[in-house]
C-alpha cells in the first residue's frame, strides 16, 4: 500500500464542517435585514458603528465561518495535517456565533460596554483556540506546496487581525486607551483582514480544487509561489508604509505587488476555466467567474482611492471585494462541497450495493442557479443604492440579501437532511 | 506502471481522467464490487483521490499509488487472497 503524503481517514465528522458553512447564511441574513431597516444611513462614513457591525457580520459571520469550517474539513485532507482536539471545534463555532452577535449587537447599541465585553471575550477565546488547532496542523506540515503556504499565511494573518481587532474592540469598550493612530491600526487589520486572512486561503485553495472541479489542467506551480510572493511582499511592505507613515505614493507603491499577484490570479483561472476538457457550466462556476471579475474591479478601485478618495469608493471597494468577491465564492463552493461531503459520508460506502443518489440529487442545480441570479440582483441593487444614496434602493438591496442568504440556507439545509436508504 | 500484478492478474483499466467528483469513486467502488479474484483495476485520474482510499481500506483491498507530474496518478487495486 503506498499513499504518498496521504493520510487516510482523517476527514473530520461530517457534523464539524456543516454546523460552520449552515450557520454562515444566517448571518447573511442579519446584514440583510440590518442594511434593510436602517437604509442609507450605514453607507455615509465607514466609522459609523452600525457600519462596522454590518461589516463583522459579513466578515465574521459569514466569512470566518465558512473559513474555519473549511479548514477543519481541508487541512487533514488536502495538505496532510492532522488537526489536534478536533471536538474542539464545536465549542469554536459556538464562540464565533455567539460572540459575533453579542459583538454587532455592542456596536448597534451605541458601543453597549457590557456587549462589547462578552463579545469580545467570546470571539477571542474561539480564534485562540482555532489558532492553536490549526497552527499545530499546519507548521508541522512542510511548506513545499503552494496551498500549504497560502494557508499557513491565512492563519498567521488570521492571528494578526485578531490581535489589532481585540485592541480596538478594547479601546470601543473601555478597557485602554491606545497609544497607536487608530488610523494606521484600521488599516494593517484591514491589510491582514482582506489580503492575508481571506485572500491567501482563497487563493491557495483555488490552485488545487479548480483543476480538480472543473476538469482543467493544473494551476502552473511557478504561477502559484509567484502569486503567494507578491501577496506576502504587500503584507509585509504595506504596513510598514503606514506605520512609517511614508505616504499616499509609497502607499501605493506597496499595494502594487497584491495588485498585480491578484491580477495574475484571476487571469490565469479565467484561462484554465477558458481551457477546461469538458465546458460543462454550473452555478459554482458562474460565482466563480462573478467573484474573478469583482476582485479585478476592487483593485482598480483601490488604486484609484488615494488620487481621489472619498467614502463611496471605500463603500464600493467593500461591496466588491466582501459581496462580489469573498462572498460569492465562498457561496459557490458551498455548492460544491456540502453535497459531496453529504454524498461522502452517507452514501459512499453504498456504491456497488445500492443506487447512490447523484450529487444534483443532493442539491438541485436549478436552486442554486436561482440563488445565484438573487446573489447577483442583490449585488447589483447595492451598488445602484450606494452610487444614488436612493434610500429605498438600499433597503431593497437589504431585502435582496436576506432572501438570497434565506434560500442559501434552505438549499443547504435540505442537501444536509438527505437521509441513507436502507440496505 | 510496472507492477508484479499486471503479470498475475488480468487489468480493468477505469479512465476518470474526465470526470466530475464523485464519478470517479462511483466508478471504481463498482468496479472493485465486481472484481474477480483474478482480476484487478487500474485507476487512471488527474489528481490524489484522497476520498477514495477509507473507502478501498473499508473494502480490505490492497493498493498501489504512482503520481506522474502534477496532473496524473494511476492507482492499482486489487484483493489479496492469500
Amino acid at each position: 500500500m503506498k499513499t504518498g503524503s496521504l493520510h487516510l481517514d482523517q476527514a473530520p465528522p461530517e457534523d464539524i464542517p456543516f454546523r460552520f458553512f449552515l450557520s454562515a447564511p444566517l448571518f447573511g441574513i442579519m446584514a440583510g435585514c440590518l442594511i434593510a431597516f436602517r437604509g442609507n444611513s450605514l453607507f455615509l462614513t465607514t466609522w459609523h458603528m452600525e457600519t462596522v457591525a454590518l461589516t463583522h457580520l459579513i466578515t465574521l459571520g459569514w466569512l470566518a465561518l465558512i473559513m474555519m469550517g473549511a479548514f477543519y474539513q481541508m487541512v487533514p485532507v488536502l495538505v496532510g495535517g492532522h488537526v489536534p482536539y478536533l471536538p474542539l471545534a464545536r465549542i469554536v463555532h459556538g464562540g464565533m456565533i455567539s460572540g459575533t452577535f453579542f459583538f454587532a449587537g455592542g456596536l448597534l447599541r451605541s458601543n453597549e460596554q457590557n456587549l462589547l465585553t462578552i463579545g469580545g471575550v467570546l470571539l477571542s477565546i474561539s480564534i485562540l483556540l482555532f489558532l492553536i488547532q490549526l497552527t499545530i496542523a499546519l507548521f508541522r506540515v512542510k511548506p513545499n506546496r503552494p496551498t500549504v503556504l497560502a494557508m499557513q499565511v491565512s492563519i498567521i494573518s488570521l492571528a494578526v487581525v485578531a490581535v489589532l481587532g481585540g485592541l480596538l474592540l478594547g479601546q470601543l469598550a473601555g478597557w485602554w486607551v491606545l497609544p497607536f493612530n487608530r488610523e494606521i491600526m484600521k488599516g494593517i487589520h484591514l491589510t491582514f483582514g482582506l489580503l492575508g486572512w481571506i485572500g491567501c486561503l482563497i487563493m491557495g485553495v483555488g490552485f488545487h480544487v479548480i483543476p480538480m472541479f472543473y476538469l482543467a489542467t493544473s494551476f502552473p506551480v511557478k504561477q502559484s509561489w509567484w502569486i503567494l510572493y507578491l501577496l506576502i511582499a504587500t503584507l509585509v511592505l504595506f504596513p510598514l508604509s503606514l506605520v512609517m507613515e511614508w505616504g499616499t505614493i509609497w502607499n501605493i507603491i506597496m499595494l502594487l505587488p497584491a495588485v498585480a499577484g491578484s491580477g495574475l490570479f484571476v487571469l490565469t483561472l479565467l484561462d484554465l476555466f477558458r481551457k477546461r476538457k469538458r465546458k460543462v457550466v454550473d452555478t459554482t462556476l458562474r460565482y466563480w467567474q462573478l467573484g474573478l471579475l469583482s476582485l479585478l474591479l476592487s483593485l482598480l478601485v483601490c488604486l484609484v482611492y488615494p488620487w481621489f478618495p472619498n467614502q463611496d469608493l471605500l463603500f464600493f471597494f467593500g461591496l466588491l471585494f466582501l459581496m462580489g468577491f469573498a462572498v460569492s465564492i465562498t457561496n459557490g463552493m458551498l455548492y460544491k462541497i456540502v453535497p459531496f461531503l453529504v454524498w461522502l459520508h452517507r452514501f459512499s460506502s453504498l456504491v456497488g450495493k445500492v443506487r447512490v443518489p447523484f450529487m444534483s440529487d443532493i442539491t438541485p442545480a436549478a436552486k442554486t442557479h436561482q440563488q445565484f441570479l438573487l446573489s447577483v440582483a442583490t449585488f447589483v441593487v447595492l451598488a445602484i443604492g450606494i452610487a444614488s444614496h436612493q434610500n429605498w434602493i438600499i433597503q431593497l438591496g437589504g431585502m435582496l440579501l436576506a432572501g438570497s442568504s434565506g434560500m442559501l440556507f434552505g438549499i443547504l439545509y435540505l442537501s444536509t437532511r438527505i437521509k441513507v436508504p436502507e440496505v | 506502471m510496472n507492477h508484479k500484478i499486471f503479470k498475475e492478474r488480468s487489468v480493468i483499466t477505469v479512465d476518470c481522467r474526465e470526470m466530475f467528483p464523485p464519478e470517479p469513486m462511483v466508478k471504481v467502488l463498482e468496479a472493485v464490487e465486481t472484481m474477480a479474484s483474478h482480476e484487478a483495476v487500474l485507476m487512471l485520474h488527474r489528481h490524489n483521490p484522497v476520498h477514495l482510499f477509507p473507502k478501498l481500506a473499508e473494502r480490505k483491498l490492497e493498493f498501489h499509488l504512482e503520481e506522474h507530474g502534477d496532473d496524473s496518478i494511476e492507482l492499482l487495486i486489487w484483493r489479496d487472497d492469500s
